[in-house]
């Protein structure tokens, strides 16, 4: 293998370093119709071989931070400039398409009713999957074998099962012996029993995660097997599944989108019809970013409580 | 762990009654809901509507399978230097990583290949249903598997580098024999976890014009007006998905145990 000394090192980290910043600076200097100059800066080989030697530099631990950060920001910098160029689209179209005030004006209420749909949606899925999440942790750590097994086969099998496959099947499919749902519900129901198998995963752990000597001494202090589950365990247990358990609610809130498929009219649905009622993509965008407004507060919401509890139970090892 | 809600009752009892529920409720539902067995297999698993039409199911779970394996590769490489990049510690890039990731984490599959599919060819930027779903999939998937990735590394504790050091070895060795050994035992139940994941999203791009398991059995059900196909790629999904399922299950009991 080819041994690298430090000068060298040095030498080939600036002479990428520069390379980067000099097609990105060219790539905005220089006029779209200068593409030879272009072309020879961004042909793919180069732009590989500079995403190489920016990532190889990029983990060099014997380069100083700082360069290693410049290092990142240029090369993502050099792909963004790279797909704005080569991406073939056209730019000026960028603000009539996708943040088009005028055409939307008076248009933005009709997103509302399908927000607190799907508000709606979400909220009672998010409660039902929880109680069943609930209600089957607890009926599994009764102990009876063969119940447990219809709890094991649920989660397996609503664990293995894609969310829109069941969306589908319930919507499609159960009108035909009978069991004709709404459209709404039977996205309801689907998602609270299939988010239910997850949330019985992250209660069980949570009932298990509270140590068996607690059991004892509720036990030996007289508390009925009931007392025991709802003074002892779950307390305990509920503290340590608020991290894991958020995460799966953020999963229901994102896969209420699939409503779409069966045709509730929520807010991917109405976005669409705007969008070819008006010739603009605005709805969608507004759309994605509804969605990215409500789900990312409580994405780093999760991501804090996940890292919060890993701390106390690093704190506890030690 | 139970807490012996019965523990007195032995275990045949509890057989017998949980039996007994079973037999009460299907009997209730068969009574009062007025199911005809014959019926249900007339309507769910009538293989006269699927005759002639498995080659069409067949090719879409093909393009199911090709969509899954060349996301899961994609996916597992671009987390792979996204969990090489965020172990770096360094400022700038953790702030534009965790950004990245929190941005897939609000981000539903679906409104994503809506905006990718339907909204950037306003943008004269077009990419096949095929490409879109590939590039939403591995864009969302790889965050999520970098998290998983580093999670790994960082659970590993900071002595073993430290006494591999002292020991005498190289950085390289350290990575090679110490740190990813250990790491994957570490990462295998949530990759495997993230995998069956992007197995379950690429049904989404049913949506688009790929005509994939979920799309092929719907258009075929549509056509018929019988819900067997439906059923029947369901199969197909658990099929799969079942096995590796109940693998990510023990992998995730065996890794608390080792812990």
């Amino acid at each position: 293998m080819l041994k690298i000394n430090q000068p060298m090192r040095v030498t080939l980290s600036t002479m990428t370093l520069g390379a980067g910043l000099i097609s990105v600076v060219l790539a905005f200097v220089l006029p779209t119709d200068g593409m030879s100059a272009l072309n020879l800066i961004y042909n793919p080989f180069v732009c590989i071989l500079l995403m190489i030697g920016t990532a190889v530099f990029a983990l060099d631990r014997h380069i100083p931070a700082w360069t290693q950060s410049l290092l990142v920001v240029v090369g993502v910098a050099y792909l963004m400039a790279y797909f704005v160029i080569f991406s073939g689209a056209d730019w000026s179209l960028f603000y009539d398409q996708f943040l088009n005030h005028e055409k939307m004006k008076g248009h933005y209420h009709i997103l509302i009713p399908p927000l607190i749909l799907v508000a709606k949606i979400s909220i009672y899925s998010c409660i039902f999957s929880t109680l069943i999440g609930l209600f089957l942790a607890v009926l599994r750590s009764g102990g009876n074998i063969f119940l447990n097994y219809f709890i094991t086969g649920y989660v397996i099998f609503f664990r293995a099962i894609p969310a829109i496959v069941l969306v589908v099947l319930v919507y499609f499919a159960l009108p035909f012996v009978g069991i004709g749902l709404v459209s709404t519900t039977s996205v309801i129901v689907s998602l609270s029993v299939m988010f239910g198998a997850y949330t019985t995963e992250v209660f069980r752990s949570g009932i298990e995660s509270v140590h068996r000597t607690q059991v004892e001494a509720s036990k030996s202090l007289g508390l009925s097997s009931w007392q025991t589950m709802r003074w002892i365990i779950l307390p305990q247990a509920l503290r340590v599944v608020i991290p894991p358990l958020t995460g799966v609610l953020i999963d229901v809130l994102k896969t209420t989108s699939i409503a779409y498929v069966v045709g509730v009219p929520e807010l991917i649905a109405r976005a669409r019809q705007l969008e070819g009622a008006l010739g603009t993509v605005t709805p969608l965008i507004i759309v994605s970013c509804l969605y990215l407004l409500i789900v990312l507060p409580m994405a780093l919401l999760s991501s804090h409580l996940e890292k919060r509890s890993r701390r106390w139970s690093a704190r506890k090892a030690v | 762990m139970s807490i012996h809600t019965n523990r007195f009752t032995p275990l045949w009892v509890q057989g017998l009654a949980a039996l007994g529920v079973l037999l009460i409720a299907g009997w209730a539902l068969q009574h009062y809901g007025d199911i005809d067995l014959e019926r249900i297999r007339h309507i769910f698993f009538n293989m006269e509507v699927m005759e002639g039409q498995w080659g069409l199911l067949m090719s879409g779970l093909w393009i199911t399978t090709e969509l899954a394996v060349v996301s899961i590769i994609l996916s597992t490489i671009l987390g792979l230097l996204v969990a090489i990049f965020r172990i770096k510690e360094n400022k700038i890039i953790n702030v534009l990583l965790v950004g990245y990731l929190e941005f897939c984490r609000a981000t539903p599959i679906l409104v994503a290949l809506i905006v990718v599919y339907f909204g950037l060819p306003f943008l004269n930027i077009r990419f096949s249903a095929f490409e879109s779903g590939v590039i939403v999939i591995v864009f969302v998937h790889a965050a999520y598997i970098g998290e998983a990735f580093r999670s790994g590394i960082m659970a590993i504790h900071r002595t073993q580098t430290e006494a591999s050091y002292a020991l005498g070895m190289t950085p390289r060795q350290t990575l090679q024999y110490i740190l990813v050994p250990q790491a994957f035992r570490m990462v295998l139940p949530s990759l495997a976890n993230q995998w069956i994941g992007v197995i379950k999203d690429t049904a989404v791009t049913s949506l688009l014009a790929i005509t994939e398991l979920l799309k092929a059995a719907q258009i075929i059900a549509t056509w018929k007006a019988n819900p067997t196909p439906l059923v029947m790629s369901t199969f197909l999904y658990l099929l799969i998905l079942i096995p590796l399922t109940i693998l990510t299950m023990k992998l995730e009991r065996n890794q608390k145990l080792t812990r």
